[in-house]
């Protein structure tokens, strides 16, 4: 059952879900969100996918903001923000094109952001529910960045990489003003609360993802940690002023 | 002594090629002036080679080898040259990044009304 309280935020959440080749995903993210979250707006950004992704996308009754080139997923989600801020939407909901995040618990992140406790909820794998477990390899970057978040923002974070976020007005616009490019998940929690902004983590539980494989891998994932690191440490955030 | 032809022949052939570039405004005005002022530079240089003012200018620097005083300008400039591009490049692609997103969202914008009206 869906509360007044959340069927209302979600008429005036846009639902931001970026997507680069997820032809075989993206139908079935669309509808479980409208499904899960009746009322509210999808805006699928289609990160220059060279397959049918956009098609699936509107077929499935999503907005599809199809970007002409590759931006990679900081650009697209940041696409996804000035959407919803020139569109007028009070929430923001970000959940990954793959299939990997489970509309059925978006009410968890909603919970501090209409209590007014945080300007964005992320939702962490790491906090208890659910049952995934993250291949060997990547849980030491994991631990890793976590500790550099956490001492950077002198709060414990716990799931840094995770793309599963609600916010609202307030950080739409910092975001759709300023949104770092590459690696943004990790690098956007310091910059909002640079910005004073609140930024809490809700348990959620994730799938592992059903199609394709992550962005990151093999070697990229030692220039992902340290890109991320010097990204912190320096504070140069956010990306080169245009 | 034929190194000082060559030298001076390559410098005034970059020279050349420079105006060249300039008129057919193929440069921005900041690096054609730098390129301008690299030609000359390059074909003075040539032209004071064989009169010893290129001794006389290394040691002015502390440069004992006077061919080294090439080499450590031209290293900087390079460097220097490709500090610029990069700053120039990253540039670029923030503003490209810009440009997408609008599009993007002009697209979307227009089948919006396409469907509406």
């Amino acid at each position: 059952m869906v509360s007044e309280e959340l069927r209302d935020a979600f008429s005036r959440t846009c639902v931001v879900v970026p997507a680069f080749n997820e032809e075989n995903s993206i139908s079935q993210v669309v509808q479980s969100i409208y499904e899960h979250m009746p009322g509210v707006s999808v805006a699928v950004v289609d990160d220059g996918s060279r397959d049918r992704t956009a098609q699936r996308a509107r077929a499935a009754g999503a907005t599809v903001l199809s970007l002409p080139l590759n931006l990679g997923i900081g650009g697209a989600v940041q696409t996804g923000f000035k959407y919803a801020i020139r569109h007028g939407f009070s929430f923001a909901l970000q959940i990954d094109g793959d299939g990997q995040h489970d509309p059925s618990e978006t009410h968890h992140l909603y919970e501090p952001l209409l209590a007014n406790e945080a300007d964005i909820v992320i939702g962490s794998r790491w906090l208890g529910r659910g049952s995934y477990v993250a291949p060997k390899s990547r849980r030491f970057g994991m631990k890793f960045l976590e500790s550099l978040v956490s001492w950077k923002a002198g709060a414990r974070f716990t799931d840094t990489t995770s793309g599963f976020r609600a916010m609202n007005e307030k950080a739409i616009a910092l975001f759709a003003e300023d949104y770092p490019p590459d690696y943004p998940e990790v690098e956007s929690i310091i910059l909002a609360q640079h910005h004073g902004l609140r930024v809490v983590e809700v348990p959620v539980s994730m799938k592992a993802r059903e199609h394709g494989t992550s962005s990151i891998r093999g070697l990229r994932t030692l220039y992902f940690m340290f890109r991320i690191t010097i990204g912190l440490l320096t504070g140069v955030i956010g990306g080169v002023d245009s | 002594m034929k190194g000082y032809l060559l030298a001076g022949f390559i410098s005034l052939l970059f020279l050349t090629l420079t105006v060249r570039a300039i008129r057919k405004k193929q440069l921005t005005e900041l690096m054609a002036i730098l390129w301008l002022v690299v030609s000359v530079v390059t074909v003075l240089l040539s032209a004071l080679l064989p009169t010893g003012a290129f001794d006389y200018i290394s040691h002015f620097f502390g440069i004992k080898y006077p061919p080294d005083m090439v080499l450590v300008f031209g290293l900087l400039f390079i460097v220097l040259l490709t500090y610029q591009l990069t700053v120039a490049l990253s540039r670029l692609a923030a503003r490209q990044r810009v440009l997408v997103q609008e599009v993007a969202l002009l697209k979307a914008e227009m089948e919006s009304k396409g469907t509406s009206g």
